[in-house]
């Protein structure tokens, strides 16, 4: 009895002790096929869906999926600094079902990693990851596909993103960026979208070592107010209608394309550039290849935009390797 | 009783409901190395093989392999749009055998996604991946060897084919075999030990970071009846008899190959051979690249056209070239 007595003390006391860190505290908050979010998400007994584990991790703490499943029902809403990551071994599936997106990041200041996620359309869909309010997002080794909007799009007032070794197909867009939002793309994958890459009005975005393949736009850089600024570096950019187009269409607006390294193949146009009067769009193209294009280079609009050239380009079997305008010399400092 | 009548019911509602599903609407249909194909194909009750799992899902759904097993015992016919995947470390076999292909895809307007599976050859095979119909093919970490025909065989115009982290090798014909006028982008794969690595006859072809290494031809713009457009850039040729070959025999034929920051290295007779035919046209354009160790650099048919930018590096060759002459492109 009094053995008894004492077990059930501790049964009592164990479960004081784990009630604190199950409301809101834990550092690391588990789920897994087999959970029940009525358990408190730790290690020993983990949750089953990604709401009750992001109630009970701590700010700044971690989700992990500990095996292979699909982990929500509904919109994921991330209101904390979290990680949310799919154990390696496991395949960390979020649906984006209900007219709605799939993870919904939005509080002022918060930092969210994404590591190791599928995430895709199911019925009716939104967005994959819609970045609204935050400061840092990063996203790595993730699988974005279907989704009715945009695989990742990226918002946030101030917003800072990493996209690396992502892919992210069959989507309206594939990553699109708008306002104060600065954003670093690496080995990414944007291919079957309606639009691949899509940054607009003052954001600021870094691609390389990409392949941008068989979108209607593989790259669709645009301003209506603010200075968009893009650069694209040692990427594939092929198979679309529209390969990388740079235009501003409001008075005010700029857009600053730089794109060097990069194999420009297949597209319709390759390069195609357009502003209107009042605006600035402005290209600079280094050591590129441009092939296979309908035409390689396209200039369009009154005034026409500038496109500036180091003089070593390589562009051979377009149909027509410039038109509409003339190349500007770049010299090398 | 009547509590256990009731409790019968439910159950019996609750088999229905898990029924409903089964017949051809899984969102996602599952297989797993103790499932069974009478088992509706859920994550309780997995399938075991690839066609009742095809059965099961929903057009555009996935199928997960859940542990590491083979997954059919002859030909997949894929008539719609569908994942199929292995969830990361299990290993997803499949088997081209009978004289099939491993995977068959034939329905126009399927995309078709294939990600984390390994389809080897037994017996006697033809392809590890046939995609004869359909809108959009991406494959994602996969292998495929040993097949009698090719690994990969894309025919459908108009289609849109990624490959991207996979290995096609030691394939009787070609690694991939390009038949259509599709459009592909090839990244970071490596074609080993094929007949040969890549053979487009009218595809629209971009290849990078990817390795060609010990195949016949690394590079085969086959112009014949068709018009074939391959980009190879920032890719390692080594050990092929021809890195890059290109020809042509009928008129109106047009073979186009871009060659550019790539290392062309050791291959056995040419590093790149232009080979218009007494019709047609072959242009090959190279700038960038690091060709060396090769018995000749450039060679082929004296009615070639081979563009430089001049900036080559051609060292170390039995010669650098030979027949063929090279005509100086401008950069711009």
């Amino acid at each position: 009895m009094n053995a008894n007595r004492i077990i059930a003390c501790i049964a009592a006391l164990a479960g004081f002790v784990a009630s604190p860190a199950a409301h809101a505290q834990l550092f690391r908050a588990y789920v897994s096929s087999t959970g029940l979010d009525t358990n408190p998400c730790t290690l020993q007994q983990p949750c089953r869906l990604l709401p009750a584990a992001l109630t009970a991790v701590a700010t700044g703490g971690e989700i992990w999926m500990l095996d292979s499943a699909n982990y929500n029902s509904s919109q994921v809403n991330i209101t904390k600094s979290v990680t949310i990551l799919a154990v390696p071994g496991a395949l960390g599936s979020v649906v984006a079902t209900a007219g709605s997106d799939a993870i919904n990041i939005n509080a002022a200041s918060i930092e969210v990693t994404l590591r190791n996620l599928v995430i895709v359309h199911y019925l009716a869909s939104q967005n994959g990851i819609n970045f609204a309010t935050g400061s840092v997002l990063n996203v790595s080794d993730c699988e974005i596909y279907g989704v009715q909007a945009i695989g990742i799009r990226a918002t946030a007032s101030g917003g800072d993103v990493t996209v690396r070794n992502t892919v992210v197909r069959g989507t309206s867009a594939g990553f699109f960026s708008s306002g104060s939002v600065v954003a670093t793309l690496d080995r990414v994958n944007l291919s079957g979208n309606v639009i691949g890459l899509y940054p607009v009005d003052g954001s600021q975005v870094k691609v390389s070592d990409s392949v941008l393949a068989g979108n209607t736009y593989n790259a669709d850089v645009r301003s209506g107010f603010g200075t968009t600024r893009v650069a694209i570096n040692g990427s594939v950019i092929t198979g679309a209608t529209f390969g990388v187009v740079a235009s501003t269409s409001a008075s005010g607006a700029a857009v600053y394309l730089a794109l060097s390294d990069n194999t420009i193949t297949h597209n319709g146009g390759g390069i195609q550039a357009s502003q209107v009067a009042g605006t600035t769009t402005q290209v600079t193209a280094d050591a590129n290849w441009i092939t296979y294009n309908g035409t390689g280079i396209i200039f369009s609009g009154s005034p026409l935009p500038t496109i500036y050239t180091r003089g070593n380009n390589t562009m051979k079997f377009n149909t027509a390797d410039v038109s509409g305008g003339s190349l500007t010399a770049l010299a090398a400092q | 009783m009547n509590v256990q009548r009731v409790l019968g019911r439910i159950a019996t509602l609750l088999a229905l409901l898990a029924c409903v599903p089964a017949q051809g609407q899984l969102f996602r249909a599952y297989l797993e190395s103790t499932g069974s194909d009478a088992n509706p194909c859920t994550v309780q009750q997995p399938c075991r093989l690839l066609p009742a799992a095809l059965a099961a899902v929903a057009d555009g759904g996935e199928i997960w392999m859940l542990d590491s097993a083979n997954y059919n015992t002859a030909q997949v016919d894929v008539t719609k749009s569908v994942t199929i995947l292995a969830v990361p470390g299990a290993l997803g076999g499949l088997v081209a055998t009978a004289g099939g292909a491993g995977i068959f895809i034939n329905a126009a307007g399927v995309k078709v996604g294939l990600r984390n599976l390994v389809i080897v050859h037994l017996t006697s095979s033809t392809y590890g991946v046939n995609f004869t119909q359909g809108a959009e093919l991406h494959v994602s970490g996969c292998e495929i060897s040993g097949m009698q025909g090719s690994g990969i065989f894309a025919g459908p115009a108009g289609s849109k084919i990624t490959v991207k982290d996979s290995v096609l090798r030691n394939n009787t014909l070609y690694g991939m075999q390009l038949a259509g006028d599709s459009t592909a982008a090839i990244d970071r794969v490596q074609l080993r030990g094929n007949g040969s690595g890549i053979l487009a006859t009218t595809a629209r072809v971009t290849i990078a970071n990817s390795v060609i290494t010990g195949n016949f031809n690394g590079v085969h713009a086959f112009a014949n009846a068709s018009q074939p457009r391959i980009a190879i850039e920032g890719s390692v040729l080594s050990g092929n008899a021809y890195g890059v070959y290109a020809t042509s025999s009928q008129a109106g034929d047009l073979a186009e190959v871009q060659v550019s920051r790539s290392v062309l290295v050791n291959n056995a007779t040419a590093a790149i051979y232009a080979g218009q035919g007494a019709l047609g046209t072959v242009t090959i354009v190279a700038g960038g690249n690091t060709m060396t160790e090769n018995t000749i650099g450039f060679t082929g048919t004296a009615a070639s056209t081979i563009y430089t930018r001049g900036n080559n590096t051609l060292a170390f060759n039995g010669s650098d070239v030979v027949t063929v002459s090279l005509t100086p492109l401008a950069a711009q």
